[in-house]
């Protein structure tokens, strides 16, 4: 060690202090982290207990009803006002059977890395126009009007199905949680880089602390006993990795009390990196083999 | 020879010979290699851990390297016969404090997983500042890579930083 004067060792020990304090600093910070990710992990855990208890009266509470009706048409005696009547609880109750589902086999794919994006020329109006009309008896049964104010084409460049699975989970939350005779608002718009959709509606609204919860697998609002809404909790989680495969996001604005703004933006895919590479000279210096 | 581009967050493995391609800067890709199947696969993670938000993907090392075992143990292969090489983890910007990068991380618990499974690793180009674009060939194993020095032009930027952010700053 180079020989110091008395000032220059304080200087030294003092810089000394001040390293590992912020090294202290540092660990308790990371420890910190570590136990929020800890209780983050055996929240989900206990969410994934209430998803698998939740599953079997999903599926089982639609299929009961459907037999019921179609036991009632087999008897060949209903009216023509029962028959209607039954066939469209029928159509209500598979709907949802199948959209839930859908969202399962979704969620399982996406977690197996098996959904690969696939992006073409879109237009994403017709992807939403067709998402609404599918979700069209929801809208009327709750008497909800819904505003969109799109009538042009919106070309983009994006995997058809990843928006469509998107939208109509988007969708169909908002019209799960409007009011009866409420207003969902959609705007659409695109520019030279990017797709924005903003999704409104006046329901319940989400408390701030909530804001991230509401996009993990299983969370839902009620997730208790009480369970007032009907889903399996799966929905903005799906939304949030599809947006993050596309390269985009998705994320909400919300009171409690106020309603819900959901907003997607996707970026339009980078030409270059989606581009697989074209046979490498591999006698180039700068091609490197391994 | 059919040809596959690689996004990130996702993972490759098929009994078909395949050209894959795939641009890494501080995301890590496991190419994995059975020598007797003939057979191999590759994955590209953005961070080491699932941290229980979302939906456990294979944007989180720890599921992508089970996950694509497993798609390769389906196809015949056996992890005491398979070979990994490594690539990526480069430290992308300057985070500016005393953290590990996410870089760093990712190989971490690529080593750690790897050993895990005593599955060795054969080759390897990690860390650095550059981004790589690597051409892997599912048929031999073989890894082509070429270095890339304007680090923000190939990887899709929102991605990683959300990623990063979402890590690394304190919320």
């Amino acid at each position: 060690m180079p020989k110091m004067n008395d000032e220059e060792l304080i200087a030294a020990l003092l810089e000394r202090f001040d390293a590992n304090r912020r090294a202290i600093n540092d660990l308790q910070e990371l420890t910190e982290k570590l136990e929020a990710t800890n209780r983050r992990l055996q929240d989900s855990e206990a969410l994934k207990g209430h998803f698998l208890s939740n599953i079997r009266n999903e599926i089982n509470n639609p299929l009961a009803a459907i037999m019921g009706f179609a036991y009632q048409l087999m008897g060949g005696d209903c009216s023509a006002e029962q028959t209607a009547n039954n066939g469209r609880m029928i159509y209500d109750e598979a709907f949802e059977l199948h959209f839930q589902l859908e969202n399962v086999f979704a969620a399982a794919g996406l977690e197996a890395g098996q959904e690969t994006p696939a992006p073409e020329h879109i237009d994403v109006a017709a992807i939403l126009i067709e998402v609404l009309e599918r979700l069209e008896h929801r809208c009327s049964e709750k008497e909800i009007e819904l505003r969109h104010g799109i009538f042009d084409s919106v070309p983009f460049i994006g995997d058809p199905r990843f928006m469509q699975i998107i939208l109509r989970n988007l969708v169909a939350n908002a019209l799960e949680f409007s009011p009866k005779g409420g207003i969902v608002t959609i705007a659409l718009c695109t520019d030279d880089s990017m797709l924005r959709i903003a999704i409104r509606d006046h329901g319940p609204g989400i408390d701030s602390i909530n804001h991230d919860r509401v996009f993990d697998r299983f969370w839902q609002l009620d997730w208790g006993r009480s369970k007032s809404h009907r889903g399996l909790g799966l929905g903005l989680s799906i939304c949030r990795a599809l947006a993050e495969l596309s390269g985009g996001t998705i994320c909400v604005e919300s009171t409690i009390g106020a309603g819900c703004m959901f907003t997607l933006n996707i970026p339009l895919p980078i030409g270059e990196a989606a581009t697989v590479a074209p046979e490498w000279n591999q006698l180039s210096d700068t091609v490197e083999r391994y | 020879m059919s040809e596959h581009f690689l996004y990130p967050g996702m993972l490759f493995a098929e009994q078909e010979t395949h050209r894959v391609t795939t641009v890494l800067g501080s995301c890590i890709a496991v190419c994995l290699y059975d020598p007797i199947r003939r057979i191999g696969g590759i994955n590209h993670y953005m961070l080491p851990l699932w941290n229980g938000e979302g939906l456990p993907t294979p944007r989180y090392g720890n599921v992508a390297i089970i996950a694509l075992i497993e798609r390769l143990q389906k196809f015949g292969c056996l992890t005491t016969r398979m070979q990994a090489k490594l690539f990526g983890g480069a430290a992308m910007w300057d985070n500016g404090n005393s953290f590990v990068s996410v870089g760093e991380r990712n190989i971490n618990q690529a080593w750690l997983m790897l050993e895990r499974y005593e599955i060795p690793v054969v080759a390897q180009d990690l860390g650095g500042s550059a981004s790589r674009k690597i051409i892997f060939y599912s048929e031999t194993g073989e890894v082509l890579l070429r270095r890339q020095h304007s680090t923000f032009q190939s990887e899709r930027r929102s991605g990683d930083e959300i990623a990063v952010s979402g890590q690394l700053v304190a919320r």
